[in-house]
Order: C-alpha cells, then structure tokens, then sequence
C-alpha cells in the first residue's frame, strides 16, 4: 500500500511547468495553475467503490477482491486503483482510461465469439495480481493517476463505440477488476444500446462483484495462470481458490460465453501433470465446450531470464487438455500453427483457420460445421 | 612465376576446403542431431572470388574491348584508387570476420533451440551485421565513384560491351580485334534483350526491381567488377606500356596471399565459415516462423528424399532446352507436393519471407494476445505529429520522408510534393480529432498515408508471374535447398525428443 499525497513525480512535474510558463509568460504564470494542469485529472476520485466496509477509525475495508485490503486514510490498495479518502472508498481511475483501442477480438484471446470482430478496447491503471511476467506492466503495475490517460466518461465511451461502428467494447490489457466500477457504469451503458461487452481478466475477485459486472457482460477471457497456489502467490501475488471459485461462479450463475487462458511459463508452470490437473478441472466444472488456450510466455518484466515456451511444450499442452476431454484446445503466440485453428470436432474439419489474429477463413454455417452439420460452440453472430 | 604458385596453392586449399565440406556431408549427414551444427559449417565453401579467374576475365575483356593506349592511361590512376579500396576493405572485412564467426555462431546456436535471443547475444549479432553492411556499402559506394569515372573514358560501344561481357561465354567469342564481330554481337544482344524485355512482363519487372533497389544495396557494375579489379593492373599495365604501381602490387599480393595478420586461406575459410551461418540462421528463421510439425517435416524430408535422385539425373543433362523444361517440370512437381504439405498460414508466412539475419517483428516477436502496445510506426508518427507546431510538423515530415527513403527507396519527384500534402492533411485531420476519437482512429489515418509499396508490389508480381509460369517460387528457393533440408531434418529430431530443456 502506499501513502496518497503529493508524490516526487506530481511535484517535479508541477516544478518544470510553473517554471516554464513563469519564463514564457512572466507573471501570468502561478504555481496553483502549474499544479493545476500538471496534477492528473484523476487524482480526484469520481466515484465511490460499491463493495467496501468503512471503520469507526476512518479506515476502510475493500470488498472488490480476496486481498481486503484495509486502508487508511490516503492509503491506495494493492490494485492501485483505489483509495481511501476521508474515510470513503474510491476508484482512482473512473472516467480515465489509460488505453483506448481498436483490436480484433482474438487479441483477448477470444476464438468462439465473433470471429474476426473488431472492439473497442478500454483499460484503466491498475492491476490487483504482481505477475512477474506482466506483459503490459507500464500500464498495469502503475497507479491511474500516475499514467497518461483520456477522459472519457462511460456514456462517452458507449457513443465513441457507437459512433465508430463497433458494436463490442473489451475491457483487458490491466485488470477490469481493478476499474470495476468503470467497467460496470460502460456495461450498463452499452447494453441499452445493444453494444456487447467482452471482458478479459484474471478473476481473482469475490463472487459478487464479477456478478456486477457479469450481469452486463456476453463473454469472458480468464487467465487462469496456472494449477498451483505456490505459483498463484510466488509469481502472480495471488491465490488460487478464489479464481477457481470465481470461475465457476460465472459458469454456474450467467450465461457469458467462457474461455480460459493458460500462459505456460517454462520451468514455473510446465509440469505436464499441473496442465492435466488444469484440464481435467475445466472439463469437470465447465464442461468440455469451454475452449481452453495454452498461451506461449515471452520473458518481460521481472522474468526475463527465461527463455520462450517451447513449442512442443504448448503442444503437449495441447495433447493433454484433449486427453482430458476438452474439445476446442489453442495454443497462443504462435503462428502458423495448426492448433490456432478451429476444428469441428465431430468431421475435424476446419471450419475456422487463423493466422496470428487474422482470420483466413470462416467456413461456419449457422455455427455449424459446414461438412457434417455438427454445431460448434460459441457465439458466432 | 610467383603469382602461379600462390594462385595454384589458393586453388588447392580451396579444393581442400571443398573436399572435407563434401566429406564432412556425407559423414555428418546420416547423424546429425540437434545442437550438432558444426557439420554445417564449412560443408558449402561457394568458391570465394579467386584471383587467377578474376586476371583471366581482365585479360579477355581487354582483349576484346579494343581500349587504347591513351584509355588505358587514364584507367590507371582509377585502378590505383581501386587497388586501395581493395587493400582497406580486405583488412577491414577480414577484422570484422573474426568477430561475426563466432557472434553468428552463438546466434545460429539459440536460433535453432527457437526460445528466443538473449539480448546481448542479439545485440551483437545485430551490431555486427550492421557493421558488414555498412563496411559493403562503403566499399561498393567507393567503387561505384571510381566506376563512374571509368565509365566516362569508354565510348558508347566498349560500355554495352562492358556490361554485356560475360568470361566464360566469351571464351569461344569471335576474335580479339575483330570490330565487327563486337558490333553485330553488341547489336545481336540488344535487339534479343529488346525482344525479350518487350515480350516478357517478368523480366520487365524483375529489371524495374533492380533499378528501385539500386540506391539502397548499391552495387557495383562490371566495369567496376572486372575493369578496375587490381587483377585487371597487370594487362591494363602492359596496354598502357607502364609498369604496375607500388600499390598494385599490393593490391595483388595482399588479394592472393592475404596480410601476416590474415593470411589469405584463412580468410577464405572465415568467409565461407560466415557465408554458411548466414545461410543456416536465415533457414532457422524460415523454420521457426513455419512451425512445421512432426508429421509435416516427415512429409517434406520424404518428398525431398524420393525426387532427389531423379532431379539430379535431370540436372546431370545439361542445360539444353528439353533438359531445362523437364528439370523445371520435375521442380514445379516437387513444389505443389511440397505446398501440399503446407497450411495455408504457413503458405503465407513463406510468401511474405524474406531472407534475414534478425528475424522480422512477426516471426521473432509477434504481437501477442493482450498485448497493449503495438501501435505502427505510422501510428507512433501521427500521435507525435499532432501534437506539434506547424514549423516542427514539416520537420516531423521530413525526417518521415528521409526514413521512407531509406527504407523503400526514393519516391518518384513528382510524387514528392503529392506525398507531402497527403501527410500534412492528415495530421491536420488528426488534430481536430478529439484524443478519443484519434485513439480510435489513428489505424485509419495511418493507412491512410501508409506509402505505396513499389518494391512489394514488384516482389508480389514477379512471386505471380513465376508461379504462373510454372518458375520455381519460394518453396524451391528456401525449402528445397540441401542445408534447410537438413536443418529440417535436426527440428524433426527435436520435437521427436519432445520439449526443449528450458532450464528445469
């Protein structure tokens, strides 16, 4: 946690701009304004977080996520995303997206919704997981108010998205956990409109705050890192059962479309028997429709003394899950591969071929396969 | 007497080198495994410019050309400076080869485990190579000059002549002084050339290719190749009626017996030694982005295998019409066997190759899934530029236009002004956008004025007009080559010993 004030950064940056607009405009210039434009828009919460505890004291307990964190005043939690201020609970980046994008949807990575779709990607500062391997931690490990951000409210958000002819809006990149208040005001925004909503995240998150926002949502790419606590607190600074839990919460209690993700990191979480045990789960507790993608780690961030997953390794990934049962396995990262594609899993027909996040072709019919007929799962339209 | 001696111990060393590459085949070939990949080093020694061949190609184009005693005077002082180019650029290359061989062997060596680079190790790599490529620009962009110069003293005739000469086909040329034979030979090539450049829509291409890609690999032409290579001293010396210079002569001694520091055989072995690395990176790279599996690579190597032996019989006979339209039919054959093999991912992954020493963003370092940033470079231009002022906008544009330039070759001038507009208009649109709407729009804007693409577009044309003419394309160019084949066959091995050790 750390102490909410007036960092070395806000000040310096304060300091060059008084500075300069002292030289450039003489008097004109004052330190409240230089403050004024130097300090971010967001270091002024905009909205209060739905699930917290406040204490006689003046301290708050977060409720969005198994860390609980019990913050002081001024105190940000490990998400970094939000505050306590005055004895109230805050989300630091409401309104203040630090990505604004348009990707394809198999960017998440998402194979059975939509093919070939493209959505507007919104992400806030802030993560409530440490992986040691995070791929976008210069957005994700920073605090909103720290970052370069766009204002944009979530009425804003769903008539950029419309004006722009999307009509998905994607919350990944950080964590949407930790701008679950945005995420959630966009949803219910978005889904009077007709606009669906994909969300992408690790999901260590109590059951009833995913349900918020799953309540709005259509589909959900979950990272589900790996099959080990160790792991889950060593690498990832979290833990594994309130994931699992989190998963199968969603699964039993909406109908969001689910696929989970699993980023094979060499020597960490390789084991061919944790990939089984991860397998056999998904098929026991999701059902063997639930496509489950075996991402290729590239050494970033604290982990980059490791070397790529091997592509055998993703294979035998691949090779196992189906020994287990599950139906639609990927592997991700690496293209061309046959494992990128969809097979049909009655004919094995390919009914969609991929290369990279670019779709080759569609041979679905009605979401069928287009040889034996056979539906394939998924959201196709 | 001397330069017999040291030309036939360089040919001898060179057979040496063929010898054990060759021996070294057949040995290592039927054993090679993953990580043995010494065997490739040194089994495809390509002959490396000898001197002896060089001063006969001298001799018979200047006996041909008919130059006089006065041009041949005048060539002298261009030899001189050639001969200096020559001696720098062999000390120089010869430094810079002891650092590549064992730089591109730490590379080719992660290379073929497909984990990935360590960064120093890349860096190297990539440093160096830049430094051999700037070390050929610099020395081709000196020849070239002298070149020039070379050019101005022939007249019209000896400079078709020049350009079209060619050793071995002139061995059974008419004779040396015979003008008219020169004439109608020139004349006869010209209008075959014009016919066939009229007639065939490939060659025009591949020449217009050439003259894009001229300015940016600068290469010297066969004045400079033949005419001003110090091999050429020696006649040009005795035509001119003057002895060769002191440079000359060094120029000869340091080209046939290298300098005390870098003897001349073993600079030969440290170039076929980079050539063949060069050669088994660059298939690696193709490897690795392939992603073939088990199965795939049995096909490929089997398909290899069963029409190797019928296409060396085609080969054996020579190069007449019939023998050439049936070695091309047995290759076209081979190729859709092996497209067969191939998805249609990898399909394009191999169309859009190109050969490399760091692989491209897309094969080394693909944007991954949740991967934030990968905005374009365009992209990265257009956020910087619309935040600009006007003065620094121009400036922003020209530095974009000197890139351009560097990378896809100068644009045409009248296109010049056409372009700058086009930019200028498009960050001005990019700066009435709310930074919303340019967040959401800047892939637009930036194809917008992605610039046209001429090399790739001559590149896709000639890569559809040989497949449609049955020529060979890609697949005999990179895959059915001997060393990839090989190469092909260490990957099948290590995915048959399953997972790479990654540290456990």
């Amino acid at each position: 946690m750390s102490h909410e004030g007036l960092n070395r950064r806000a000040f310096l940056s304060a300091l060059g701009y008084g500075v300069t607009r002292a030289c450039l405009l003489g008097k004109r210039a004052t330190w409240a304004q230089a403050a004024a434009v130097a300090t971010p828009a967001t270091s002024k919460p905009t909205r209060r977080v739905d699930h917290f505890e406040a204490f006689p004291d003046g301290s708050v307990a977060c409720g969005v996520c198994p860390h609980a964190c019990v913050l002081h005043d001024g105190e940000v939690g490990r998400c970094r995303a939000r505050i306590n201020r005055g004895g109230v609970h805050y989300a630091l980046g409401y309104g203040n997206p630090c990505i604004v994008q348009v990707d394809p949807i198999e960017k998440l990575p998402i194979n059975h919704f939509r093919p070939g779709a493209r959505m507007l990607t919104i992400s806030c500062g802030g993560c409530n997981l440490g992986c040691l391997y995070c791929q976008n931690w210069q957005q994700a490990q920073e605090r909103p108010d720290q970052l370069k951000t766009f204002e944009l409210s979530p009425r804003e958000a769903v008539a950029a998205a419309r004006k722009h002819k999307l009509d998905i809006i994607g919350f990944t990149y950080t964590e949407p956990i930790a701008f679950l208040e945005y995420a959630r005001d966009i949803a219910v925004q978005a889904k009077e409109t007709g606009i669906k909503i994909v969300v992408g995240t690790s999901a260590f998150v109590h059951p009833e705050p995913l349900l918020e926002l799953a309540r709005y949502a259509d589909a959900f790419a979950i990272t589900l890192k790996g099959f080990d606590d160790g792991f889950y607190q060593e690498v990832c600074g979290a833990r594994l059962d309130p994931v699992l839990t989190a998963i199968k919460t969603l699964h039993e209690r909406t109908r969001c479309w689910l696929e989970i993700i699993n980023l094979v990191v060499p020597t960490y979480n390789d084991r061919m028997e944790d990939v089984s045990a991860l397998a056999r789960w998904v098929h026991a507790e999701l059902g063997k429709d639930v496509p489950l993608h075996f991402a290729r780690f590239v050494p970033l961030y604290k982990l980059t003394d490791l070397p790529r997953t091997a592509v055998p390794t993703l294979e035998s990934a691949c090779a196992v899950a189906r020994e287990a049962g599950l139906r639609h396995v990927y592997t991700s990262n690496i293209a061309p591969h046959r494992d990128t594609n969809t097979y049909c899993d009655g004919c094995k027909t390919v009914v969609v071929e991929r290369l990279g996040f670019k779709i080759l072709s569609n041979n679905l019919r009605h979401g069928r396969c287009p040889i034996c007929r056979r539906p394939i799962p998924g959201v196709w339209a | 007497m001397r330069r017999l001696h040291w030309s036939a111990t360089a040919r001898l060393l060179g057979g040496l080198l063929c010898l054990s590459g060759a021996m070294a085949l057949v040995v290592l070939l039927p054993t090679a495994r993953a990580g043995d990949r010494d065997w490739m080093v040194g089994s495809t020694p390509k002959a490396v410019s000898d001197w002896q061949e060089q001063a006969q190609a001298a001799d018979e184009l200047l006996s041909c050309l008919g130059l006089t005693r006065q041009q041949a005077r005048a060539l002298l002082p261009l030899i001189e400076q050639s001969a200096v180019v020559h001696i720098e650029d062999y000390q120089s290359t010869a430094e810079l080869h002891d650092e590549l061989v064992p730089a591109f062997t730490d590379f080719a060596r992660q290379d073929s485990l497909n984990e990935g680079f360590t960064p120093d190790v890349e860096r190297r790599t990539a440093q160096l190579n830049h430094q051999a490529k700037l070390a050929q620009e610099e020395k081709a962009r000196r020849l070239l000059a002298l070149e020039d110069q070379a050019t101005e003293l022939l007249t019209p005739t000896q400079r078709v002549f020049v350009e079209e000469f060619h050793p071995n086909r002139q061995r059974s040329a008419p004779p040396v002084d015979a003008r008219g034979a020169v004439r109608r030979h020139l004349q006869a090539a010209a209008a075959q050339a014009q016919r066939e450049a009229q007639r065939d829509e490939l060659t025009e291409a591949q020449r217009a290719l050439r003259e894009l890609e001229r300015p940016m690999n600068p290469t010297v032409g066969r004045v400079g190749n033949l005419l001003l290579h110090p091999a050429a001293a020696d006649p040009l010396c005795r035509l001119a009626g003057v002895e060769p210079t002191h440079t000359m002569r060094g120029a000869a001694q340091v080209l046939q017996q290298g300098t005390p520091a870098h003897p001349i055989d073993r600079h030969r072995e440290q170039q076929a030694r980079v050539r063949c690395l060069r050669t088994e990176i660059n298939n690696w790279n193709l490897i690795n982005g392939l992603h073939l599996s088990v199965e795939q690579i049995d096909r490929v190597t089997r398909v290899y295998d069963a029409t190797r032996p019928a296409l060396a019989e085609l080969k054996s006979r020579g190069r007449g019409p019939d023998a050439r339209r049936d070695l091309a039919a047995a290759v076209l054959e081979l190729e859709t066997a092996v497209e067969q093999v191939l998805n249609r991912g990898q399909r394009e992954v191999l169309a859009e190759y190109k050969a490399c020493l760091i692989p491209p963003k897309n094969l080394k370092d693909p944007v991954r899934v949740g991967q934030a940033n990968d905005s374009s470079q365009l992209e990265r231009f257009l956020t910087r530029a619309r935040r600009l002022t006007p003065q620094r906008t121009d400036a922003a544009i020209d530095e974009l236009l000197a890139k351009e330039t560097e990378h896809v070759g100068p644009l045409p001038a009248s296109e010049q002004q056409e372009r700058r507009t086009l930019l200028r208009k498009t960050i001005e649109d990019a700066r009435r956008l709310s930074d919303v709407d340019f967040a959401i729009q800047k892939g637009e804007l930036a194809a917008r004025i992605a610039r046209r693409d001429r090399v790739r577009e001559l590149k896709t044309e000639i890569a559809a007009l040989t497949h449609d003419r049955g020529l060979p394309g890609p697949i005999s160019r990179f895959i059915l080559q001997p060393e990839f084949i090989e190469q092909l066959r260490i990957r099948g091995e290590q995915l048959r010993r399953g997972p790479l050790a990654a540290g456990r």
